[in-house]
């Protein structure tokens, strides 16, 4: 056995003097190479092997962040409303929601579903759970956007999403009587012409944040 | 006396750096659309399972974008990499009272038998005992032999020394070799 560390060498982390060392052992060694093969081979397998597992790419990009700037909807502000003078309000008046490029962080369902509103392509709803369950904030992708609630010290997401999301696992009930889905910590259902798909820590929680999603969806 | 090539070595990182800032402040969006496979496939190193590798990510995105003045224009990757595993260790934290503990195992003697090991496994074989390792060797696999990431960005990634990324990933391959070669002895192969 030699005293080379081949993996540094294939890593390239050997210094030069031990590199040099390395290259004449091969040179000299058939069991060296024989070894620094093997290796070779087995990152390369090792390597393609996990390179090959699924990637669920359409999910995940709609996990991104948008860029897009919400813009105001001037038409609901009212269409007399000076431009200049409203940047005096929204600069000089202490405003309750913290507003991002993509999320705005508000405990009021309908401050955040309004200000979302020119972004989606469907009518979004200002889902409350009540109880001790506050709004955090929402964010939103270019097609769907997410309510973040606190519930029991953790954070549930509640997706909307316009149809067709296909929604899977074994069957639900949710407290209003309709039907879901449910896999692992994910709730999915149908309500509204909308898909809401609810994620969080625990299971029995995510159900019953999908419960009470459900029931606000049905005041509304 | 001038400027030292170190100072002009290190001057250059920091325009690199700057630049690359600058460049992934400007289209944060498409910078991260492009890490999502890595960062998919890190996250279900370490949660193991696609769901949960998915709430994983989708944490991640979100705290990248919070936080993403704190980029320090270096590594991107490595970035992500680190808010990733913190989020999966503060999911841990609320899940378990368990601490979490860093334990360098001691560096046994390797016994150079890679070429039996290599031909006789498949992938399905080598991914299932790559997910038997303890989370810190299945992690460093990940990330260099996988994602290729240099010792430097690793380091970067997991808030290690040089010297530990090296250390850590000779051990985590060793112990992936030796579970294999146990496998191998187990269900037998043929040469």
């Amino acid at each position: 056995m030699t005293q080379i560390d081949w993996q540094a060498y294939l890593d390239g982390s050997l210094t030069p003097e031990e590199r040099t060392r390395a290259e004449q052992i091969l040179a000299e060694s058939e069991d060296a190479r024989r070894e620094v093969d093997g290796l070779k081979s087995f990152l390369s397998t090792l390597r393609e092997a996990a390179l090959n597992e699924r990637v669920p790419m359409d999910r995940l990009e709609a996990l991104i962040p948008a860029a897009t700037k919400p813009r105001w909807n001037w038409r609901l502000a009212g269409v007399g409303l000076a431009a200049a003078a409203t940047i005096a309000l929204f600069l000089l008046i202490p405003r309750g929601p913290n507003v991002h490029d993509d999320l705005i962080e508000t405990s009021d369902p309908v401050v955040a579903a309004n200000w979302v509103q020119p972004l989606m392509p469907f009518k979004v709803p200002p889902i409350r759970l009540g109880g001790d369950r506050p709004l955090v904030l929402l964010h939103h992708t270019r097609t769907s956007c997410c309510f973040d609630f606190r519930v029991k010290g953790s954070i549930y997401h509640v997706n909307v999403f316009s149809p067709p999301v296909r929604t899977e696992g074994k069957e639900v009930t949710l407290s209003t009587g309709i039907s879901a889905r449910q896999k692992g910590r994910r709730v999915g259902w149908s309500q509204n012409d909308l898909v809401f798909v609810v994620a969080g820590q625990n299971p029995e929680t995510s159900l019953e944040v999908a419960s009470a999603a459900s029931e606000s969806l049905q005041k509304y | 006396m001038g400027t030292t090539f170190w100072a002009m070595y290190y001057e250059g990182r920091r325009e690199d750096a700057s630049a690359t800032r600058d460049k992934v402040m400007r289209d944060f969006e498409a910078q991260l659309r492009l890490e999502l496979p890595t960062l998919f496939r890190v996250a279900k190193r370490l949660a193991r399972s696609s769901e949960e590798a998915e709430d994983l990510v989708g944490q991640t995105l979100l705290s990248a974008y919070k936080s993403k003045h704190t980029f320090d224009g270096l590594y991107f990757r490595s970035w992500l990499i680190r808010i990733l595993r913190n989020e999966f260790n503060s999911v841990l934290r609320k899940e378990s009272s368990r601490p979490a503990l860093v334990l360098e195992e001691p560096e046994g003697i390797v016994e150079p038998f890679w070429d039996e090991v290599s031909w006789r496994v498949d992938a399905e074989t080598i991914l299932r005992e790559l997910d038997n390792l303890t989370e810190e060797h299945r992690l460093i696999i990940q990330l260099c032999d996988v994602e290729e990431l240099s010792y430097e960005e690793a380091s970067s990634a997991l808030d290690i020394p040089l010297g530990t990324v090296r250390s850590r990933l000779f051990r985590a391959r060793a112990r992936l070799r030796e579970n294999l070669a146990g496998k191998i002895a187990v269900e037998g192969g043929t040469r």
